[in-house]
């Protein structure tokens, strides 16, 4: 392998959020066969193949090492590593896609507020109807390690593909195992989350496979990429300070500015205003601060981290 | 003669008639005998009409379901089974095969007593010498010790019902006692020494208020019911520091076979307990007469409370031989049995009830043991 390989999820609000996360760093995803295609390309990384897939078969290929990089949900990951540090290395969480995976019952189980009282609720199910209590959920290896570690062993796991909040009233499962962002398709299935139920929080994520074949040429695509996408995240967190003096050193130190030039330094936004106040005393008439697209910096410590952790479990 | 037909005369020595059960059970059988933690050893498929079947895990799966069949007709009084063949297992160890066979026997409906327990030892440890081996390790355990405990702390009900759960699970006691604090608050306290009546008038007002209804196959009665149970434990009960040491030091006992009873009795003495003495001296005797069986068997022998647990049916007297206390060693037993009286009742929905013993001998692993030997 020669090229970089990159999946983006390829369709929904996921597939939305991530074109516009990439474009924010200069590479926009062009389609081919139009918007219904499955294969594309990133204007401004022509080394790269792109590829349009659900984020299960994402996270499914970045751990068989058949995909370089990704962006998929950390849920799918956990759930589906057998060996999550060896198989894959999650580089920058991204800020939205935000669910969290849960252990919900219907809200009329007035008994059952924790995992402790759903291990009891399950055994007296037992008794009362010679089966044990179901589980539905697509994540069946995340479940089995969160109930064995909760000491939960009164249950069933049954495979639900989707509509997995609609089992308990359907009768097909008694509690669900699901991902949910705002909660509110559990509220309108009159489904509660258990105190203690949340079994993971997951964000879509930018994830570098550990088991790709990284050859030297591809490396140096990822560092390219890396590079703008770092720079785009620097950016969204600093701000260009100018002023017409000179800023002296004691007030780079103090405000912990990146020195660009004489007049001219990088601030974290919430230190901007102070360190300007802080100009004007010593002498400046004018400071501008200015919002930036993207701050490049020779140092990338996740490209690093990245390629330490491939060198570590070759 | 191969081991299997060694280990096969010496079993039909004692008694007993042949069977030859069905290969495949139902999935839902181990699954709901012993919940998923099973899953990711037993070899299953599903069907067109979404019935999921597994490949029999052991022999006594399908010999106690045959012997439910029978005894669901007809007081067969006290049964002995024997049998020979193929089980299959997903490997917990990397290489090892996941079809081997299994030579066996299973008792049901005799008394449930330590002279059967020592007979099933007696009779398997003779069936490996019979095939050549002449010593080996021996853990055993005993399932019913814990929970006689946890009754003689003369706990609440529910309590001792939960700890006695949580015993059959890794961790399981120690997140029962570090889960009693945060238990005292919220909803199911509140109901705290309300009687049943009451608790299903304030369900029912809770239900009015805020719209929700019970939804699929937990009723609302259940609720009423779990919550009422919750509620006899009382507002002030906890466990106290001293009882929770005691059943920690009863749980992780791990001692030199021979020096177990003593050490359980000197842990009801310090807690001052009455109410194991009957499981003590039954443990007592057993212990003492399983000493006297074969001393090239026990010599090493080692007891743990928690050993055999995982053998999730299992719920009185338990060992398994293997060539020595090595862990890898430990972790392929050639010699497995113990007793499990409930088994019955739990196949078939408490309409058949009668005690079961039962071991198994793996000619595989005697073969390779004999040629490590030689």
């Amino acid at each position: 392998m020669t090229r970089l390989s990159i999946a983006i999820p390829s369709k929904g609000r996921l597939k939305e959020k991530s074109e516009a996360w990439l474009s924010a760093s200069g590479f926009k995803l062009r389609q081919k066969g139009g918007g219904r295609g499955y294969s594309a390309e990133l204007k401004g990384l022509p080394e790269a193949d792109i590829m349009l897939l659900s984020a299960r078969e994402i996270a499914e290929e970045l751990i068989a090492g058949n995909l370089h990089i990704g962006i998929t949900g950390e849920d799918l990951l956990h759930d589906l590593c057998n060996t999550f540090d060896r198989d894959v290395h999650v580089m920058r969480r991204l800020g939205f896609g935000g669910a969290d995976v849960i252990v919900a019952v219907p809200a009329s189980w007035l008994d059952v507020e924790t995992m402790a009282d759903l291990e009891a609720a399950g055994a007296l199910f037992r008794q009362r109807h010679g089966r044990r209590m179901r589980v539905a959920t697509k994540y069946l290896k995340l479940t089995r390690q969160f109930f064995a570690e909760k000491a939960v062993g009164e249950y069933r796991l049954i495979e639900s593909p989707g509509a997995t909040e609609a089992a308990p009233a359907a009768g097909t499962a008694e509690v669900i195992v699901d991902i949910t962002s705002t909660g509110s398709t559990l509220k309108a299935n009159d489904l509660k989350v258990l105190d203690d139920g949340v079994i993971l929080k997951s964000e879509a994520s930018l994830v570098g496979s550990l088991r790709a074949d990284w050859t030297p040429e591809v490396r140096e695509t990822l560092k390219v990429f890396s590079d703008s996408i770092e720079a785009t995240a620097s950016a969204r967190e600093h701000v260009r300070i100018e002023s017409d003096c000179a800023i002296p050193d004691s007030l780079v130190e103090r405000f912990g500015l990146r020195r660009i030039s004489e007049h001219i330094a990088l601030s974290v936004s919430q230190n901007a205003i102070s360190a300007a106040q802080a100009l004007a005393k010593v002498g400046a008439k004018t400071v501008t601060i200015a919002t930036i697209n993207q701050a490049f910096s020779s140092d990338n410590a996740v490209f690093e981290n990245f390629v330490k952790n491939l060198s570590q479990s070759a | 003669m191969s081991a299997a037909d060694t280990a096969m005369t010496a079993l039909a020595a004692q008694g007993g008639e042949f069977v030859d059960p069905p290969l495949l059970i139902e999935a839902s059988v181990p699954l709901e005998l012993s919940g998923e933690a099973v899953r990711s050893r037993i070899c299953a498929f599903v069907d067109g009409q979404s019935t999921e079947w597994a490949l029999r895990p052991d022999l006594t799966l399908p010999v106690a379901q045959t012997e439910c069949e029978q005894r669901r007709n007809a007081d067969l009084g006290e049964t002995f089974r024997r049998y020979r063949g193929p089980v299959f297992r997903l490997p917990a160890i990397e290489d090892d095969p996941i079809e081997y066979e299994q030579v066996g026997l299973e008792r049901f409906g005799a008394p449930s007593d330590v002279e059967r327990d020592v007979w099933l030892f007696q009779t398997l440890v003779e069936a490996s010498e019979a095939c050549g081996v002449k010593a080996g390790h021996t853990c055993f355990g005993d399932l019913s010790i814990f929970p006689a405990f946890v009754d003689a702390l003369g706990f609440p009900d529910d309590v001792s019902a939960g700890l006695k759960r949580a015993f059959r699970q890794e961790g399981g006691v120690r997140a029962y006692l570090s889960g009693q604090k945060r238990n005292q608050s919220g909803l199911p306290a509140r109901v705290s020494g309300m009687s049943r009546t009451e608790i299903a008038a304030f369900v029912e007002d809770i239900f009015s208020i805020t719209g929700v209804r019970p939804v699929g196959n937990r009723s609302a009665e259940e609720i009423v019911e779990r919550l009422h149970a919750r509620s006899t434990i009382g507002a002030g009960f906890e466990i106290s520091a001293e009882q929770s040491e005691l059943l920690e030091r009863v749980l992780t006992l791990d001692v030199a076979f021979a020096e177990a009873p003593a050490a359980l009795q000197a842990i009801a003495q310090d807690g001052d307990l009455s109410g194991v003495e009957t499981a003590l001296k039954r443990f007592g005797q057993r212990t003492e007469q399983l000493l006297a069986v074969s001393s090239a068997f026990t010599r090493t022998a080692h007891f743990a409370t928690r050993f055999g647990r995982r053998f999730t049916y299992y719920d009185g007297f338990v060992f398994e031989i293997a060539a020595s206390a090595d862990k890898t060693a430990m972790q392929r037993p050639f010699v497995a049995g113990g007793r499990y009286d409930s088994l019955l009742s739990n196949l078939s929905q408490g309409e058949v009830d009668a005690t079961a013993l039962g071991g198994i001998i793996i000619p595989h692993r005697v073969e390779n043991l004999l040629g490590d030997l030689s």
